[in-house]
């Protein structure tokens, strides 16, 4: 099923994040991650990646480094400490919402 | 694949940051070209299909560019020219009172003051990358410089050394701060090596502590010596070099103790000192004024008679020397009160803190080292400066940064506030390495801590 893309946008940061939690990865291998966890839901362009990654970079949310793989250079990204709070509270927050979102749809049953 | 980027980039204006955007998305690219062709696709249709997925060049450059751009760091230069003005306004005020000082004192500070605030725009604008890139060619020319100026235009006035030129006087020991951000820079390009490279950093560090020792300067010696040791401890720590780091901060830290120690207790015992000197240390050991340091003792006779709030001492102008330059948080005490001067000092603090927290956030790994350089000078000006104002002569790096009148410490304090300006101007510009040499070093990449 095609989902709204707006659904989607408001929660991309917490999603990406939340990949960086695990370990750091690469730009591509993020949306690729992405990808295969959500069974395809999630199609995140590359166009929309990296900026994004950027501005979290500028917020010190991320931080990233240079690393030779197989002859390739490529630029990790890592979560700071700040990174990992607002994780948490974005995750918190989510939490909540979705728990809302199920309530309200619940009284209709 | 070229079009794509060439789209993308023609977005972003600053030039600086394509090199390193265009790298990653190229990679990204090729990547997913990989991918593709390992789905059976042919090379042709497995590049348009990546290209396909990247979505709209020009949308993704536009926001690249909103955030690869040149920044001003607005509360850095709020808090100079706070400093700034409270310097020149204060100034005027006591020397208004003042029957010792003549008031062409402030025309100086005020010309000092622009000045300085030019030389702050100009190196604001400058990329500081360029003094890591030539760090030793600036090194080894200014230090000549230097010397050919000290050689020919020095003066000594009241115990100081200046170069001289016409109205211009500029005290030695400034110059020997200003290697500083250079050092940085030495260190960034030594990045990689072993101990060999750890030596050469040491080495390095020779030039500004024997330039202060031939000023002399003690006290800057010191002070300079401590900024640099904590820097080469920092890029350590940060495992710039192949090394164990628990032998190095062992091994550095109690040779740099234990060395001096040992010379200042052979030349003791070998008579090689003059008697002031050996009154001098016996002065810093012992903490206590005598007959040498009578300054000293009224300066904190001033400190005692002083009022939280308010004028104490009629006209400490008379009481003592160069109350404009390094005594200018005594007179600021005097005439202003304690409180008056702790505010001055504290803004000057405050400025230390906001550097470190600039530079800590900064992505590029020379700009975090130049900035909390440029930050530890003024932090050991200040609390030197701090420590002689209120009577305690341990060390004497300077007059105090922005406040004193005097022309070098201000035309420092000003080119320091540029660098850490220029250093958060490029921020998301330049990429987190700067390559620097030719050799194969510059490929040595390492996970930032």
């Amino acid at each position: 099923m095609e989902i709204d893309k707006s659904l989607i946008s408001g929660s991309v940061t917490m999603l990406l994040l939340k990949l960086l939690d695990e370990r750091d990865m690469y730009g591509y291998e993020m949306i690729a991650t992405l990808r295969e966890r959500s069974q395809n839901v999630f199609e995140l362009k590359a166009g929309s990646l990296y900026p994004l990654l950027h501005g979290l970079e500028d917020k010190n949310v991320v931080t990233s480094y240079e690393k030779e793989v197989i002859g390739k250079t490529r630029k990790y990204y890592s979560l700071t400490k700040e990174g990992r709070n607002l994780l948490n509270h974005k995750e918190k927050e989510w939490k909540e919402y979705a728990k809302a979102v199920t309530d309200v749809l619940a009284l209709g049953v | 694949m070229e079009k794509y980027l060439q789209i993308l980039l023609e977005q972003i204006r600053c030039k600086k940051a394509h090199e390193f955007v265009r790298q990653e998305i190229a990679g990204h690219i090729t990547d997913q070209m990989g991918e593709n062709i390992s789905e059976g696709m042919t090379e042709q249709e497995a590049l348009e299909e990546a290209v396909k997925g990247m979505g709209d060049p020009v949308e993704a450059g536009i926001a690249l560019d909103r955030i690869h751009r040149p920044r001003m760091e607005w509360g850095i230069v709020a808090v100079v020219g706070l400093i700034s003005a409270l310097s020149i306004v204060l100034q005027y005020f006591i020397l208004k009172d003042s029957t010792v000082y003549q008031t062409g004192l402030i025309i100086k500070s005020i010309f000092y003051s622009a000045l300085g605030l030019l030389a702050m725009i100009v190196v604001y604008r400058f990329d500081y990358s360029l003094i890591g890139k030539y760090a030793k060619q600036i090194a080894v020319i200014g230090t000549l410089g230097i010397l050919i100026l000290a050689y020919n235009n020095g003066r000594v006035i009241n115990a100081v050394s200046y170069i001289g030129i016409r109205f211009i006087n500029i005290s030695i020991i400034t110059f020997v701060f200003l290697f500083v951000p250079v050092y940085a820079g030495i260190l960034y390009q030594q990045r990689g090596g072993k101990y060999l490279a750890v030596l050469k950093c040491i080495a390095w560090m020779l030039i500004p502590v024997f330039g202060a020792m031939t000023i002399p300067n003690v006290g800057g010696m010191i002070g300079v010596f401590l900024i640099l040791s904590v820097l080469l401890s920092m890029a350590v720590y940060k495992g710039w070099f192949q090394i164990p780091k628990r032998k190095f901060f062992v091994g550095f830290w109690s040779l740099a103790v234990i060395l001096p120690a040992l010379a200042v207790w052979a030349t003791l015992k070998l008579n090689l000192l003059a008697e002031y000197q050996v009154e001098r240390l016996r002065y810093y050991v012992s903490g206590m004024p005598s007959e040498v340091y009578s300054v000293d003792k009224a300066v904190r006779q001033i400190i005692k008679g002083s009022k939280l709030l308010g004028k104490a001492v009629p006209d400490i102008t008379e009481q003592v020397p160069s109350a404009m330059n390094s005594y200018i948080l005594t007179t600021i005490t005097a005439y202003y009160g304690v409180l008056a001067a702790a505010a001055v000092f504290g803004v000057l603090l405050y400025l230390v803190v906001r550097i470190f927290k600039i530079s800590k956030r900064q992505g590029n790994q020379l700009g975090i080292m130049m900035g909390y350089g440029c930050g530890l000078v003024f932090l050991v000006m200040a609390v030197s400066n701090g420590m002689i104002s209120i009577g305690i002569r341990m060390l004497s790096c300077g007059d105090l940064p922005f406040i004193s009148a005097s022309g070098g410490e201000k035309l420092l304090s000003y080119i320091l506030a540029g660098i850490v300006l220029s250093i958060y101007r490029y921020k998301n510009i330049l990429p987190k390495e700067t390559k620097i040499q030719k050799s194969n070093r510059h490929l040595w990449k390492m996970k930032v801590q």
